[in-house]
């Protein structure tokens, strides 16, 4: 099946949407979906908000609903199963991680075309840190001193949640040393060799910098592997659920602090992601996990993520470009490698 | 009116008449997307000779300056003549792997040349992509 064949009409996939909901109803009669919305945000699924309204004994009842489906086709696409995604959701469910109640797994392809999951619709926005409206977003949130605060005590708490309780071991914790840096590097590396994507210098000069440099780590967190403004749900100023569970790893939590300090992460501003002032950050992360923030081992794993990044976009460029993908925005991504590789190579010193 | 133009007056139409018109954010997204991709590929056209042109004489300077740099039957000398008969990029990356391999002295002055030829190119692929 050709990858325009695969895109049924928005219309169709409501009705079974719909009729899949009031399946999953004991007892519900009348289910009405509305506001529903397929978003542009993530890049591995398809991403749907809907709130469901139904009668049962008597009482009118609703409830938010977010639904992610599996095209089959996107980015990541084989680093990211929604199957883990769901289970690693239904771990974090009962700690005090704010993430959204997981509902529902579906493989069978017959009900929506491919698998997807059904999750908690989390109150809360999301404004993009890329744009405009979302830089003011979060400048103003700066201002309010909330949300600042909130950001780092949720990396905190990511970051001393006891992940073996949680029964999230099955993610694999790696062995000491240098094995969580070198792991990360042969992943992303992988990704790159599936492109088709013409040889890129500075990449190889950027990789084999990353083999000779790789940081030891003998402590094992949950890392989300995409902390950030834009991957986080705020309602009143406070995070209430972190998205985007598509990268998680047991490994250094230097991997997402160096993620938060770097300037990928921010637009315009010198505020860490967009929301934190750097100092600020450095300490109330320290006092809230009691691990001292490694710079040398953030400054290793930013040239990592300089490399995930053009992993990334090679990897959703060969995506539109072979049509296994619609979505332009992968295509657009051939215009952001520059970018990237300037970065490496300013790093190696060119 | 010259390719680059027609694509930069499609980009911009899109961008202010058809983009606000897409009902469904994710559409809207897409739409604007184009008009994003429209615009480089319009700047990357326009710019295109000019950076052909670039390339050529600085691949050609780059192999003069590698075979005054290397030493007649090493290793790198034997690299920099395979590497002549591919494209720029592939042949930078076969250079760069052979130097970063090499323990021969005159390593650290072809790593020097090749990372040089190397930023050349990006800041052309920049000049379109930013």
């Amino acid at each position: 099946m050709t990858a325009l064949a695969t895109v049924a009409s928005d219309r169709s996939i409501e009705d079974k949407i719909l009729e899949y909901i009031a399946g999953q109803l004991p007892g519900a009669s009348n289910v009405q979906l509305e506001a529903v919305e397929r978003i542009a945000v993530g890049w591995s699924h398809e991403t749907w908000l809907f709130d469901a309204h139904w009668i049962q004994d008597g009482y009118e009842r609703s409830r938010g609903f977010c639904l992610r489906r599996d095209p089959g086709n996107t980015l990541l696409r084989h680093m990211s199963d929604l199957k883990q995604q769901f289970r690693v959701l239904q771990c974090l469910d009962p700690t005090p991680l704010p993430t959204p109640t997981p509902y529902w797994y579906e493989e069978d392809e017959d009900l929506l075309g491919s698998p997807f999951l059904v999750m908690e619709k989390v109150k809360g926005v999301c404004p993009s840190p890329w744009g405009k409206p979302g830089r003011e977003y979060y400048a103003q949130a700066f201002d309010r001193g909330i949300l600042p605060h909130s950001f780092t005590e949720t990396l905190a708490c990511l970051h001393t949640l006891d992940w073996e309780s949680a029964g999230l071991s099955f993610l694999g914790a790696p062995a000491t040393g240098t094995s969580f840096a070198l792991t990360e590097l042969t992943k992303w590396r992988e990704l790159i060799e599936l492109t088709r994507h013409d040889p890129e210098p500075v990449l190889i000069d950027l990789i084999q910098w990353l083999e000779d440099n790789a940081p030891t780590s003998d402590r094992v967190v949950l890392v989300h592997g995409a902390y950030r403004t834009g991957n986080l749900l705020v309602q009143n100023d406070r995070i209430s659920a972190v998205l985007d569970w598509e990268l998680q790893v047991l490994g250094d939590p230097m991997f997402d602090v160096a993620y938060v300090l770097s300037d990928l992460t921010r637009e315009g501003t010198d505020r860490l992601s967009n929301i934190v002032d750097r100092s600020a950050f450095y300490r109330e992360y320290e006092a809230a996990t009691g691990i001292e923030i490694d710079d040398r081992a953030c400054r290793y794993y930013q040239m990592l993520y300089i490399m995930r990044s053009a992993a990334f976009w090679m990897s959703a460029n060969d995506l539109y470009a072979s049509g296994r993908s619609n979505d332009l925005r992968l295509s657009r991504t051939a215009w952001s490698l520059p970018g990237v590789l300037d970065r490496a190579a300013r790093e190696l010193g060119y | 009116m010259k390719l680059d133009e027609v694509i930069a007056r499609a980009a911009m139409t899109i961008r202010s008449e058809v983009a606000p018109a897409v009902m469904g954010s994710y559409q809207r997204t897409q739409a604007y997307m184009a008009a994003v991709i429209l615009e480089k590929v319009a700047r990357q056209l326009l710019l295109q000779t000019e950076h052909q042109r670039a390339e050529t004489d600085e691949m050609a300077a780059l192999w003069v300056d590698l075979e005054l740099l290397t030493t007649p039957g090493s290793r790198l000398r034997r690299a920099v003549y395979a590497s002549r008969s591919l494209g720029a990029n592939a042949a930078l990356s076969e250079l760069l792997k052979a130097a970063l391999s090499s323990d021969e002295p005159e390593r650290d002055a072809v790593l020097q040349r090749t990372r040089r030829m190397m930023r050349a190119q990006l800041d052309r692929q920049l000049a379109y992509s930013e």
